[in-house]
C-alpha cells in the first residue's frame, strides 16, 4: 500500500487543500477541520482501500488509516504547505459554533495534546527504564547519571505548558512562538525564588497569586485562548507601519500579566478540582474509575472523548509520577479488545477477516486498538461487547489492585515497562490485569458469537455475471440432474470455441441418445429463444443453467424443435421442455452435442469420471457448490 | 450522466447464445454497469442469461446504456464489437 498516494487521494475527497483548516494525526488517524463539510466526500473515503473507517465526532473529521497514518499525514502536509494545521486564517469560516460545547472542548483537548504526545510518550519511557534499571540494582537513584537521565525525562513534563502552548496556538489559531514565551513567563525560575522566600508580589497594587506552573495543563491552555483575542485586538490596533514590533508587543505586554494575575490562578484552581475530585473518588471507590474506563473506553476512542481524560492523567503524572485515571482502565480495555478480537480470528471462517482480526487482534494487545475497535469489532457487534466485559471486569481488578501507571504511553504489552516504578507490586497487577482482561475477552467474544461475514471470492468476477441472479442460497450444494439422457462428453471437446473455452459457463456436454430435455430442478424458465434451440433455466436457489441443443442449430429457425414450455413459466423437476429431431438435424449438417452449463459465476465440481459414460435422466452431472 | 447507443440488429439469427456471449464478455471488462434495452425490457448486459432472456431477434432496436466511471470506453468497445462481429450497427 502506497500510504503517500493514499494520503494525496484522501486530501482530494476532503475537498482539496483549500477545504482543510486543521490537520493533525495521531496514532492511527487523520485528524481534520473543515471550511465546509459539504465538500468532503465521507462514502468515498469509506470505500477507498487502505482506510480503516471514517469518524465524524467530537467537532473533528477523522479518517482511520492505520500504523502508517504518518506517510499519508506527510504526504498531505506537504500540499498543504503549512505546519500541523496553521492554515491562512483568512480562508477559515466561522463555522465552528455549528459544535457543540462538548465537542468544541474535546477538539481544543486533542488538537492541543496532539503535538506533544511523542514528547511525552519519549520521556514517559526514559523514567520507565531508569525504574526498571533502578529496580534491578544497576543504578542508585542516588547517582549523577541517574540525575542527569531523571531530568532529561523531566523535562517534558517540567516544560508541559510551553509544549501545551504550541498545540493549543494551532488550535486558536494565534503564533506559536509568542503563545510559547508566554507559557515561559509563567515557568520562568523568577519565580520560584519568589515562592520559596515567602514574599507577596504585587503587579500595579493587585496582589499575584504565585503558584508553581511547572507541568499545569489549563492555564496555559485557557491563557492561549485569551491570548488569540488579545492577538486580534493587537492586529488592529498597531498601526501598519509599527506593527512588526507593536503587535507581539502588545500581546505579551497584555496576555503575560492576564495570564499571571487572573487567568493562572483560575486555570490552577480548576486543576485542582479536577484532580481532587478524581481523587476522593479513588479514595472512596478505587475500582470505580478503572471500571468505568475499562468498559467504555471503545466509546470514548469513537466518540474523541478518551482525549478529555489527557489533561487529568498528565497532571496527575507530573504532580506524582503515577497516574490512575487513564492508564489502568485503558490497559484493561485495550487488552480485552485484543482478546475478543483473536478470538474472532480463531473463529471465523471467512479468510479475510481472518487475516484482518489476526493482525488487529495483535496490534491491539500491542497498545493499539483502533483498528482491531473498527475494523472487527465494531462492525460485528458482539465482540464489542465482549471486550467491554473483559476491559470492565479487569478495570474492576486494576481498580481495587491500586494498579498504576507510571509513564504516557498508549497501554499494551509494548508498554509494559510503564507499569514498572517505585512499587514493585504494580507490574505484578498490570500483567495479572492483562491475563484477566485478555482471558475475559477472548472467552466472552467466543461465546457471545457472531455472525460470519460472507466470503466474497473477487468482487470483478462475481460483478461479471450475477447482476440477473437475485437470490443465490448461501453456502449449499446443489447436485445437478441430468435434463438428457446420452452420453457426457467434455465440454473443451465442443467444436465451437464460445462453449469449449467456458466464455459462457463451465459445465458439461451430452450427445443425446433421447430426443427430448426436461427439467432438472424446480424454478423457472429464465430464457428460452424464438429459434427453439436453447432454454436457460433457473432453480429456486438460484442455479443457473443453459442448455443448447447442437452447435449452430440457431439457423434453423426452430425447425425440428418443438417446445412444451414458455419463457417466465414455472418448472418442476421432470417437466419435459423440449423435444426435438435429432435425425432431421443432423441429416442437415448439425452437431447435436449439447452443452449444458452453469452461467452463475460459481465454483463447480466437474466429475471427470463422468466424461464418456452414458446417463440417463436424473443421474448427477455435476456437484454445484452455491 | 450515462452514455448511450442504439444499435440495430442485422445478423439473421438474432442476439443468440454465441453473440450474448462476446457482448457480455465485452461488458464485463468495464466497471461501469452496462444494460441492455428492447422490447420495453432492460436487462444486465453482464449476464448472459438475462441478455438471452430478451430473444432480440434480427432488425431489432436495441440500446446499450452504460453508467459509470469509464461509460464512453464501454460503449465505444461493445459498439466496436457488435460491428465487427456484423451482428448489429
Amino acid at each position: 500500500m502506497d500510504y503517500k498516494k493514499l494520503g494525496e487521494e484522501i486530501l482530494e475527497l476532503v475537498g482539496g487543500e483549500k477545504n482543510v483548516t486543521m490537520l493533525t494525526h495521531c496514532a492511527t488517524r487523520l485528524r481534520f477541520e473543515f471550511n465546509d463539510s459539504a465538500k468532503v466526500d465521507k462514502q468515498a473515503l469509506e470505500n477507498l482501500p487502505g482506510i480503516i473507517s471514517v469518524v465524524d465526532k467530537g467537532g473533528q473529521f477523522q479518517v482511520v488509516v492505520g500504523n502508517e497514518v504518518q506517510q499519508s499525514y506527510r504526504a498531505i502536509q506537504k500540499k498543504l504547505g503549512f505546519n500541523s494545521g496553521e492554515q491562512d486564517r483568512d480562508t477559515h469560516k466561522k463555522n465552528k459554533n455549528k459544535n457543540s460545547l462538548v465537542a468544541r472542548f474535546i477538539s481544543v483537548i486533542s488538537t492541543t495534546f496532539t503535538p506533544f504526545i511523542p514528547a511525552i510518550i519519549g520521556a514517559g519511557m526514559i523514567k520507565a527504564i531508569l525504574a526498571v534499571l533502578v529496580l534491578l540494582g544497576i543504578l542508585t537513584d542516588q547517582s549523577q547519571t541517574f540525575f542527569i537521565l531523571n531530568t532529561v525525562a523531566d523535562a517534558a513534563f517540567f516544560f508541559m505548558p510551553v509544549l501545551l502552548a504550541y498545540g493549543a496556538s494551532i488550535k486558536f489559531e494565534t503564533s506559536p512562538i509568542l503563545a510559547m514565551t508566554i507559557a515561559g513567563v509563567l515557568l520562568h525560575p523568577n519565580w520560584s525564588s519568589v515562592l520559596t522566600s515567602g514574599e507577596s508580589l504585587y503587579f500595579i497594587g493587585v496582589p499575584v497569586r504565585l503558584t508553581d506552573y511547572a507541568g499545569s495543563v489549563l492555564p496555559i491552555i485557557i491563557t492561549v485562548w485569551i491570548m488569540s483575542y488579545v492577538e486580534r485586538f493587537a492586529e488592529k490596533a498597531s498601526p501598519s507601519i509599527i506593527k512588526f514590533f507593536m503587535k507581539p508587543m502588545l500581546i505579551l505586554l497584555i496576555t503575560a500579566p492576564l495570564s499571571l494575575v487572573v487567568i493562572g490562578p483560575i486555570g490552577t484552581y480548576l486543576n485542582d478540582v479536577v484532580a481532587l475530585t478524581a481523587e476522593s473518588i479513588n479514595n472512596y471507590a478505587s475500582w470505580l474509575i478503572p471500571m468505568l474506563m475499562g468498559t467504555l473506553q471503545p466509546f470514548l476512542i469513537l466518540t474523541g472523548t478518551a482525549w478529555a481524560m489527557t489533561p487529568i492523567a498528565t497532571s496527575q503524572l507530573s504532580t506524582y509520577g503515577f497516574e490512575m485515571m487513564n492508564g489502568p482502565g485503558m490497559l484493561a480495555s485495550n487488552i480485552a479488545q485484543g482478546g475478543a478480537t483473536l478470538a474472532v480470528a480463531v473463529k471465523t471462517k471467512n479468510k479475510q477477516l481472518k487475516q484482518l482480526a489476526s493482525s488487529a487482534g495483535f496490534t491491539a494487545v500491542i497498545g493499539i486498538t483502533e483498528p482491531a475497535l473498527y475494523g472487527v469489532t465494531l462492525k460485528l457487534k458482539k465482540p464489542l461487547i465482549a471486550s467491554m466485559i473483559g476491559g470492565g471486569i479487569a478495570g474492576i481488578y486494576a481498580g481495587i489492585s491500586g494498579l498504576v501507571r507510571y509513564a504516557f504511553v498508549s497501554p499494551g504489552l509494548a508498554a509494559i515497562p510503564a507499569f514498572i516504578g517505585e512499587n514493585p507490586m504494580n507490574i505484578i497487577h498490570a500483567l495479572i490485569t492483562i491475563v484477566i482482561a485478555f482471558t475475559v475477552g477472548f472467552i466472552a467474544s467466543w461465546l457471545l458469537g457472531f455472525e460470519d461475514p460472507i466470503e466474497h471470492p473477487s468482487s470483478e468476477a462475481t460483478q461479471n455475471k450475477e447482476g440477473f441472479q437475485k437470490n443465490i442460497n448461501k453456502a449449499m450444494v446443489e447436485n445437478l440432474s441430468s435434463p438428457m439422457t446420452g452420453k457426457v462428453i467434455d465440454l473443451k471437446e465442443v467444436n465451437d470455441e464460445v462453449f469449449s473455452s467456458g466464455l459462457i459457463g463451465k459445465g458439461v456436454a451430452i450427445k443425446p441418445t433421447k430426443n427430448e430435455v426436461r427439467a432438472p430442478f424446480d424454478g423457472e424458465i429464465v430464457t428460452l429463444f424464438p429459434s427453439k434451440h436453447a432454454i436457460g433455466l433457473r432453480s429456486n436457489n438460484g442455479l443457473e443453467v443453459l442448455i443448447h441443443i447442437g452447435i449452430d442449430t440457431v439457423n434453423l429457425n426452430g425447425e425440428h424443435f418443438t417446445t412444451h414450455v414458455s419463457q417466465g413459466d414455472s418448472i418442476k423437476k421432470g417437466d419435459l421442455l423440449i423435444t426435438f429431431d435429432q435425425k432431421n438435424i443432423t441429416d442437415k449438417g448439425f452437431d447435436i452435442i449439447t452443452p449444458i452449463v452453469i452461467t452463475n459465476d460459481i465454483p463447480l465440481d466437474i466429475k471427470d469420471e463422468i466424461i464418456g459414460k452414458n446417463i440417463n435422466i436424473d443421474d448427477t452431472i455435476l456437484n454445484v457448490t452455491i | 450522466m450515462a452514455a448511450e447507443k442504439t444499435i440495430t440488429i442485422t445478423d439473421s439469427t438474432g442476439v443468440h447464445a454465441r453473440p450474448a456471449t462476446v457482448l457480455v464478455n465485452k461488458a464485463g471488462n468495464f466497471s461501469s454497469d452496462v444494460t441492455v434495452e428492447y422490447n420495453g425490457k432492460s436487462v444486465n448486459l453482464k449476464s448472459i442469461m438475462g441478455v438471452m432472456s430478451l430473444g432480440i431477434p434480427k432488425d431489432a432496436e436495441i440500446k446499450i446504456v452504460a453508467e459509470g466511471a469509464d461509460e464512453v470506453e464501454a460503449i465505444e468497445a461493445i459498439y466496436a464489437s457488435i460491428k465487427e462481429t456484423g451482428l448489429g450497427e
